[in-house]
């Protein structure tokens, strides 16, 4: 009987935790060492419903990446301090709770030769800098399943 | 002595420390606000002191270039602030970093007041004031400066290909391809090739066929190498071809590089031969050409590496296999 209980008790946390997911906002973890790209991104992912953690480099997104839940999405640029782009790509695919977390890439135009690069290296998609505002957004919404 | 310069480095410090404060004050200011304009222009901005022109301009023409298609708000928000009079001012400086920084300012702000002084800097000894002062003129009327550019171009053999090419890609094939294949017949035989070489980036209906014209009459070599790396069309090939068999091992090279852009099956047999050319950069150029031809079939390259008769040939195949393996 007590068992039973408890089962009940199970259930109902499991059923209060995904309803809490289904309406937690997705969170995207932007990694952008230039602060006004930086600061960028994150306002318009924000202004969009995403909670936005930002990363100046690859060794302070490996720390984030250390500690917290995975996010919806990765905004990874290419070129970054310390961890390069690439190398954190591997990083993140070599976690299997992050695995699975889609990425996109930014990189400048004339990186573009990166691009298939890091089709094979795992990245779900990109963008070239300079960007259009309303397109990053929505690919990543698209990345987010939204 | 050593006293002296000690207060001297502590008040170089303090100084630095309190600008380095100042900036972050001001980004933490104008940054969110300069983000957010790019929605919805802000009620009321802080006033921009003189002091901090040189600041913003940085920071806004960062965020200029971060982003494409949506800068009308931008201009929006750089009109209300009143910054095109410092930025003019900045301009007649006697600091070089002030100077560039007004003349990237004034192209982005597409500010026609100063475009005779911009004209007559694009001829400046300088290069990198030279340079901007011409990306700044094709930023604020492409078709204008591209005319009044491609001349300057033609004798500047200090402005790198690769900048000229970025200028012209900044004011697009419509502004540039009439005006190239103008200028081109006008220019001096020996300064030609400066311009040729940019006819890859004009429309394809303007530069295919000057292309075909000029490959057989221009005599000098640096032109010729510039017209083989302009063909962008597999339909060219015919006049790419006979420069296999120029003697000069330049042209030779060029005319591979465009086979290995360009070139059918057809071309196997030719590419084949080349790999026994005397000179190592073109049988190297040679092997990445048919690998790129045969990119889907690379055991047929590595067939060929291991039957040619030639031992420099089979030599670089293995080179670039291994390369392209790597």
């Amino acid at each position: 009987m007590s068992s039973q209980r408890s089962f009940v008790a199970i259930d109902a946390i499991v059923t209060e935790l995904d309803s809490a997911r289904a309406v937690a906002p997705p969170r995207v973890l932007v990694v952008e060492d230039d602060a006004v790209i930086g600061h960028l991104i994150s306002h318009l992912l924000t202004r969009s419903g995403f909670i936005v953690e930002l990363a100046a480099d690859g060794q302070r997104a490996q720390e984030l990446m250390d500690r917290v839940t995975p996010p919806t999405v990765v905004v990874l640029d290419v070129m970054l301090p310390f961890v390069g782009g690439f190398e954190l790509i591997e990083r993140v695919r070599a976690k299997p709770q992050w695995a699975k977390v889609p990425i996109l890439m930014l990189s400048s135009k004339s990186h573009e030769n990166y691009v298939v690069r890091a089709f094979g290296a795992g990245v779900d998609d990109y963008v070239t800098k300079p960007f259009r505002p309303d397109e990053l957004i929505a690919r990543v919404r698209r990345l987010a399943g939204m | 002595m050593v006293a002296l310069v000690a207060i001297d480095l502590t008040i170089v410090r303090a100084i630095g420390g309190s600008r380095r404060r100042r900036h972050q004050e001001l980004e933490r200011q104008w940054l969110p606000l300069l983000i957010a304009g790019l929605e919805q222009p802000p009620d009321r901005l802080p006033l921009l002191q003189a002091r901090d022109i040189t600041w913003f301009c940085t920071l806004w023409i960062r965020l200029h270039d971060a982003i494409k298609g949506v800068h009308d708000p931008l201009h929006t928000i750089a009109a209300r602030t009143g910054v095109a009079d410092g930025v003019r001012r900045m301009f007649f400086r006697k600091n070089r970093g002030d100077r560039l920084l007004a003349i990237a300012m004034l192209g982005r702000l597409q500010d026609r007041t100063l475009w005779d002084e911009l004209v007559q800097l694009a001829s400046d000894r300088d290069v990198i004031l030279s340079l901007g002062a011409a990306q700044s003129l094709v930023r604020i009327d492409a078709t204008k400066a591209i005319r009044l550019l491609l001349p300057i171009i033609a004798t500047r053999d200090d402005w790198t290909p690769a900048t000229v090419a970025a200028m012209l890609e900044l004011a697009g094939p419509t502004a540039i391809s009439t005006e190239l294949a103008e200028a081109i017949p006008r220019t001096p035989s020996s300064q030609a090739h400066r311009l040729i070489r940019f006819l890859r980036l004009a429309h394809a209906d303007v530069a295919a066929p000057l292309l075909r014209s000029l490959i057989r009459h221009v005599e000098h070599v640096e032109s010729v190498t510039a017209c083989l790396r302009a063909f962008t069309d597999a339909d060219d090939l015919d006049a790419v071809r006979p420069y296999l068999r120029h003697p000069r091992w330049e042209v030779r090279l060029r005319a591979v590089e465009t086979l290995g852009r360009l070139a059918t099956a057809e071309d196997e047999e030719q590419l084949t031969a080349m790999l026994a050319d005397r000179e190592w950069w073109v049988r190297y150029r040679t092997a990445h050409a048919l690998c790129q031809l045969f990119a889907n079939d690379l055991v047929r390259v590595s067939l060929l590496q291991a039957f040619h008769p030639d031992p420099f040939a089979r030599d670089i195949l293995a080179h670039v296999l291994a390369e392209r393996a790597a």
